[in-house]
């Protein structure tokens, strides 16, 4: 598939980048013109792999943060949120709901709630290296444009 | 975000306003349990009709206040959510905890 736009983000692990992060990615996508709803899901979904990388990847320093955004002729978009914090060894029980290292402050939703507002969730991750996450949505083509 | 808080005959209401993600969440603790410990409410309503992002760390927020309640005695519920925030809620089964009441069943009834 032909990608036809693209951007990239790079930010230091801050909470305050949470919200710079997800609205970037918003408006970025806003040239697919998508509905409110669809632009709520993809903000949601950067929201938790950002959140993420601030939270678990780098627990106790400041890190790298980089997101990338594509966009492809079939009016889907890609996004890609990565860190070179402490990685994850176990990939499949990382993502199952409620699962967290997290204690108290957190609930283990995260990535289920990606695989639910998203059409595809990837998760790679090597332990000490750091964590790659790969979303993709399919924006929905208006009749009236 | 900003936190508005009302007591009235052993209910406290709280109202949220604006984005509660990961980076407002532990002022949000902090400001929903000072208000819990200062009326010791027999129930806390956490009114999430002004919240227009809210992600997982907005769920840890709402455990955490009904642990505080709990602890005295009291129940905690939730009203107000948006669409995408009642998806969030039920995937992680909240309602379970906590009683979540949909958006339409506070306005007064039509007809
Ligand atoms: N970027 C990351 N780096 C290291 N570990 C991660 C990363 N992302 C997720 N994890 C691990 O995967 C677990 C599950 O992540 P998920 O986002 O589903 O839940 P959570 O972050 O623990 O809680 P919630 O997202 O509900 O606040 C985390 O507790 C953490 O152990
Ligand atoms: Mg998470």
């Amino acid at each position: 598939m032909k990608e036809i736009n693209s951007m990239r983000l790079e930010f230091l692990s801050r909470s305050a980048n949470e919200g710079f992060a997800r609205t970037a990615v918003a408006v970025f996508c806003s040239q697919l013109d998508p509905t409110l709803d669809e632009l709520g899901d993809i903000k949601t979904a950067v929201s938790e792999a950002v959140t993420n990388c601030v939270v678990h990847a780098y627990p106790d320093t400041l890190g790298k943060i980089m997101v990338r955004a594509r966009i492809f002729e079939d009016n889907a978009v890609e996004i890609t949120v990565r860190d070179w914090g402490v990685g994850i060894s176990d990939v499949s029980r990382a993502r199952e709901a409620m699962f967290t290292t997290g204690g108290d402050d957190r609930s283990g939703m995260g990535f289920t709630i990606m695989e639910s507002f998203m059409d595809v969730l990837r998760v790679r991750s090597v332990p000490g290296r750091g964590t790659t996450v790969t979303m993709r949505r399919k924006i929905s083509r208006r009749a009236a444009k | 975000m900003r936190i508005e808080t009302a007591y009235q005959n052993g209910e406290l209401r709280v109202m949220l306003h604006g984005e509660l993600d990961h980076h407002a969440a532990g002022d949000t603790v902090r400001e929903i349990e000072r208000a819990v410990d200062a009326y010791m409410p027999m129930l806390c309503v956490v009114d999430l009709g002004g919240v227009t992002f809210m992600d997982s760390s907005g769920l840890a927020v709402l455990m955490k206040t009904r642990r505080r309640v709990t602890q005295i005695g009291g129940k905690v519920r939730v009203t107000g959510a948006s669409e995408r925030i009642e998806r969030i809620l039920n995937s992680a089964g909240i309602g379970k905890f906590i009683e979540i009441t949909r958006r339409e069943e506070v306005h007064i009834e039509r007809n």
